[in-house]
């Protein structure tokens, strides 16, 4: 009996158009446009060189350090402008047609960047020449005050500049990088499949429908045929549930090994969280289902709100999930979106599982909650009015 | 005969309004009973009562002479219900809507195969199994939905209006098919407030009234409470005064209304009724175009019964 | 005036289900389009910079942390916990220095003590990278020359202050139209979600079959009821355009809505919006379920949004996603809006580009009157 309904339950699934868009298809869509819009986010490898002008006079020839220095700049492999040597007027229209991103002059002895509008180029621009020219007034300062602790002695003036220009660029700070650098994009694949299991509330919503005799006469059917209630809830409840984690599944691997996001290495432990975060969603959706006496389009309407403003809060459109962590302390902690998502953040972030455990059982709490919320409703075997 | 549903006392209400008011009924075995009355007198009510699938203030519903209560498995696996409004999956066949549903009853495939295709031989839909919902016409979805509804083979089947709004063919095979489960030995309960279908299909009629029984019997039982014996319509397209009051006085008339060209003749009574009328009319030289004479209707009972119509 | 009143009516009939999507709608573009702490925050800003200091804040430590003041914003409402951790990789927080026990006194003696640093990925934690190596360089540059503590702090206080002079050709203050740009730009989300869905939605209610049928013998000439129909439809989008733009003001504040290009803003969704109302009538000729409404509204809204840069900087899109998004009108509303942030006087000469990207729009709305009139003239021959 509960194979036979199970069977039926799945095939019906799978033929209803419109659920296997929003299962099947509408998430795949969705991680399509994740990857095209934000692959380029946060490709800091791929570093392009720039066209940057240098005003080519007086001023600038005289400040052999810092001109040695930025000349090294654009030559070779790793090179990091396009420079051209030219006067300032050209420079100038130049900059004005965006032919170069900025230019760099020399007066009285001053560095001077000149750009157009503030953007990540200048700022490396900026930065490269402060850092040139700091370097430059260190050399120059050292070397002179070797010079003058020498004062009146005979010496060999380039030895001592090479010297000193060896002393500052061998200088090499004792940072010890602990970055754990992290793609933030992953998050929003993360809401994403969040998401995707949301879709477990729409399916088990539907599901529930067939079985309840006061929303639909297919309900009734079922209520007046010798089979008890709970055995073909949990049939379709189960066939519902198979096609959302296949659906997940499928997903995790698409986005995965096919667009590439970085989970961690804890496949199981995603499979776990995904298995869950369906159960809460499904939970939820037969909750409303037994619960609610509106119509079915107010339910999905509930669903859909809880969805939407569950990814918001949890960081997909653009605003971050901390930024409501903040804001609003306790949603992300309620919200099955938002404990998704930080179940899958702190999978891949942290090393630490205690985090992750914390967001699995908050959502077996919730998805118990209501399961046993609704169980107290579907007991009741007549109904007032159907 | 046995019974095999006995109603006692039943009464449901919904906030204030009575649907079902101090009911009683029974059902024997192997016969048809109709539950006629109009929309919104408590047929569909008693039903869903009568399965348990509502809540009800006061009565006792036995089956098979059982308690019927929602986990009554053994009650309910006899019963096989055919709702009012189309219950299928727009997602399965033919085939697949009668076997799922079928499914829930019969666990072994191949009696449920064998039971399956007789229930399509049974509604006329051996040609469309393959079909979806969405391609039958008005009248075959009916006829699956009926299909659905008693592949299982019950001895006890519940039909709530299952011709509303169907083609006459479609209706004449459904009513073919509900008499032949009866010769099958099914106990048929039949909902309507079609009057002609229950005459010709039902052994006995209810006739229900908001929420209360008005009336109960056979067909002849329940037309004798008519008071009629016989109605005669004359066309008569111009009909002098004077020549209308003499009707009247004719013997056993009981009632006569001229409106129209068309004369209206209600007989309380009496044998050879027609011929005795066309004797009057040549003797009295009144030209007519058509005569006939019609025995009364469950309607007049309804009529007489109620004061108004069955059907607005 | 029968079909307009029966237009309204359903629309009335369906108040819910049209205020809940848009009152959603307005909460994703408000916060999104307001909020500061956005994945999509690419202006130059200063790092935020958490120090752990465990060493005496004198000499070279004190040196050291008053650069990073000066160089950067230094927060200290955060613990080393998993608050921390979250603001690192939400790039809250772009970097966390630890200093180590002894560092004034080890780093004048030449002994290169270890500085710790975690930050976070993105481009303001690498200028918080290159400026704390940038001082300790310099520190341990001086340091090897062998000077006193004393000596080390001027010097590396005077070599560490930065000399070189930025300009901007054109100083524009982009920063209070931004959000106004990013507030419109979700726009393109909203508008086409909400007029795809209602419009739809109202027009299959007309449009199920047997009413068409009913409608095209009836007395009223179906191109004059189509065209009532239409007008209503219009009627509706200017309502919620208003509403919208009224919503603006509200959030963005009436110094930046009042002005030129707060008129401009309003003026581009406008021309958007129309041709939205135009989209959404297309679809609804194809008398679409509720459900599939829904589907397809999903989809063009938001491909539109994440393709053209609604939700994400154009920029950050690869070549062939750019030229795709050109066929797009959301493309062109949306780049309005950028130019319109970037608007630095009022010439024609600066006005044009974005007129003729308004333009592209209307044109884009001409295109699917015409698509339309010729959709509506075959099924009327069906029907």
């Amino acid at each position: 009996m509960f194979w036979h309904s199970y069977k039926y339950a799945l095939k019906t699934l799978l033929k209803n158009r419109m659920l296997v868009f929003w299962t099947l298809v509408f998430p795949f869509l969705l991680a399509m446009m994740f990857h095209l819009a934000f692959s380029r986010l946060h490709d800091y490898d791929v570093f392009e060189p720039f066209n940057v002008a240098v005003v080519k006079d007086e001023a600038y020839e005289n400040e052999k350090v810092f001109s040695e220095a930025f000349k090294s700049l654009s030559e070779g492999d790793n090179k990091l402008f396009n420079i051209e040597y030219t006067d300032k007027d050209d420079a100038e229209k130049k900059l004005e047609d965006g032919e170069i991103e900025g230019y760099v002059y020399v007066v009285d002895g001053k560095k001077k960047v000149k750009i157009k509008e503030n953007g990540t180029n200048q700022t490396v621009l900026t930065m490269t020449t402060e850092q040139i020219s700091q370097s430059a007034k260190m050399i120059d300062d050292i070397a002179m005050r070797e010079v003058a602790k020498n004062a009146g002695r005979e010496v060999d003036v380039a030895a001592i500049y090479r010297n000193a220009v060896k002393t500052v660029t061998e200088a090499e700070p004792n940072i010890k990088d602990e970055s754990h650098v992290m793609n933030i994009v992953s998050v929003e694949f993360y809401t994403l499949i969040a998401m995707a299991c949301m879709q477990g509330a729409m399916l088990s919503c539907e599901m529930m429908n067939r079985c309840m005799p006061n929303i639909t006469n297919r309900g009734k059917r079922v209520a007046i045929a010798p089979t008890r209630k709970g055995v073909i809830v949990a049939s379709n409840l189960l066939a519902g549930y198979t096609l959302l984690f296949a659906a997940v599944m499928a997903l995790i691997f698409f986005t995965r090994f096919v667009l590439g996001v970085e989970y961690g290495d804890n496949i199981p432990f995603i499979c776990l969280l995904a298995a869950v975060g369906g159960l809460t969603a499904t939970m939820m959706g037969m909750f409303l289902s037994v619960i609610l006496k509106t119509r079915e389009s107010a339910k999905n309407i509930i669903i859909v709100i809880v969805t939407m403003v569950g990814s918001l809060f949890a960081g997909m459109f653009g605003v971050t999930k901390m930024f409501f962590d903040e804001l609003a302390p306790g949603v992300n902690k309620v919200s099955p979106v938002g404990l998704i998502t930080d179940g899958l953040y702190s999978l891949y972030y942290y090393d630490d599982m205690t985090r992750f455990y914390i967001n699995v059982i908050s959502l077996v709490i919730i998805s118990l909650l209501f399961f046993i919320f609704s169980i107290r409703s579907l007991r009741r075997q007549r109904y007032d009015s159907i | 005969m046995k019974n095999v549903i006995e109603v006692k006392h039943l009464t449901k209400s919904y906030k204030s309004n009575k649907a079902v008011d101090d009911l009683s009924l029974t059902v024997k075995e192997g016969e048809i009973l109709g539950l006629l009355g109009p929309n919104g007198s408590g047929k569909t009510t008693t039903m869903n009562c009568i399965l348990s699938l509502l809540k009800y203030d006061n009565g006792v519903i036995n089956i098979f002479g059982k308690e019927m209560k929602p986990d009554a498995y053994d009650i309910k696996a006899k019963i096989g219900v055919v709702f009012q409004d189309v219950a299928v999956f727009d997602e399965l066949t033919v085939y697949g809507n009668i076997d799922y549903f079928c499914g829930l009853y019969i666990e072994d495939k191949t009696t449920r195969a064998q039971y399956v295709e007789d229930a399509l031989k049974l509604v006329g839909l051996e040609d469309n199994k393959g079909q979806y919902p969405k391609q039958l016409s008005g009248g075959l979805l009916r006829r699956l939905n009926i299909a659905c509804g008693i592949a299982h083979k019950p001895s006890l089947i519940f039909l709530d209006e299952p011709t509303v709004a169907v083609d006459p063919q479609s209706r004449n095979n459904i009513l073919e098919g509900i008499k032949k489960l009866r010769d099958n030995g099914a106990t048929i309960i039949y909902t309507t407030h079609y009057m002609e279908e229950v005459e010709i299909l039902c052994d006995r009629v209810i006739i229900l009234d908001h929420g209360k029984i008005i009336a109960s019997g056979t067909n002849d039982e329940l037309k004798s409470l008519a008071k009629i014996e016989e109605k005669v319509t004359i066309e008569v397209p111009d009909l002098a005064p004077e020549k209308l009051a003499g009707f009247d006085k004719i013997k056993n008339v009981s009632e006569v209304e001229y409106d129209n060209g068309v004369l209206k003749i209600v007989y309380g009574k009496g044998k050879n009724n027609l011929a005795d009328m066309v004797e009057y009319l040549k003797a009295n030289k009144i030209n007519y175009n058509k005569i006939f004479a019609e025995r009364p209707t469950l309607n007049d009972v309804f009529l007489e019964l109620t004061g108004k119509e069955l059907r607005d | 005036m029968i079909v307009s009143k029966a237009f309204w009516k359903i629309v009335l009939k369906n108040i819910g289900s049209i205020i809940s999507p848009t009152i959603v709608l307005l909460m994703f573009g408000t916060i999104s389009a307001t909020s500061t702490s956005s994945t999509m925050t690419y202006e130059a800003r200063k790092p935020a910079i958490v120090i752990f200091n465990h060493d005496e804040e004198v000499g070279m430590t004190k040196s050291f942390i008053s650069y990073i003041d000066k160089n950067a914003e230094i927060k200290t409402d955060y613990k080393d916990d998993d608050r921390l951790k979250d603001a690192l990789f939400y790039e809250n927080v772009a970097a966390v220095v630890e200093i180590p026990e002894n560092f004034h006194q080890d780093i004048a003696l030449g002994h290169k003590p270890e500085v710790k640093l975690r930050s976070s990925a993105g481009y303001v934690a690498e200028v918080a990278k290159v400026m704390i190596r940038r001082y300790l360089t310099v520190a341990e540059g001086y340091a090897a020359t062998n000077l006193s503590e004393q000596a080390l702090v001027e010097r590396v206080d005077k070599a560490i202050v930065d000399d070189v002079e930025t300009e901007m050709q054109a100083p524009v203050d982009t920063s209070k139209f931004a959000k106004a740009s990013r507030y419109y730009s979700f726009a393109n989300y909203t508008i086409l979600s909400c007029f795809i869905t209602i419009i739809c939605l109202i027009m299959s209610a007309f449009n199920r079959t047997e009413l068409r049928k009913r409608n095209l013998v009836g007395a009223i000439d179906i191109k004059k009821m189509n065209l009532i129909l239409l007008k209503n439809c219009c009627l509706y989008a200017l309502a919620a355009w208003a509403f919208y733009v009224t919503v603006s003001v509200f959030v963005l504040g009436t110094d930046v809505m009042f002005t030129t290009q707060g008129l401009l803003y309003a003026a581009n969704s406008f021309v958007f919006a129309v041709m939205a109302t135009t989209v959404a009538y297309l679809i609804s000729l194809f008398g679409l379920t509720a459900g599939a409404v829904n589907g397809v509204q999903n989809v063009l809204a938001l491909s539109s949004s994440f393709l053209c840069g609604a939700f994400v900087p154009i920029e950050y899109m690869p070549e062939s996603v750019v030229l795709f998004a050109h066929a797009l009108p959301s493309y062109y509303y949306i780049d309005a809006n950028d130019k319109i942030m970037n608007l630095s006087d009022y010439s024609f000469e600066n006005l044009l580009p974005i007129l003729l990207e308004m333009a592209v729009v209307a044109g884009f709305t001409i295109l699917f009157v015409i698509v339309a009139n010729i959709i509506s003239k075959k099924r009327r021959k069906i029907a």
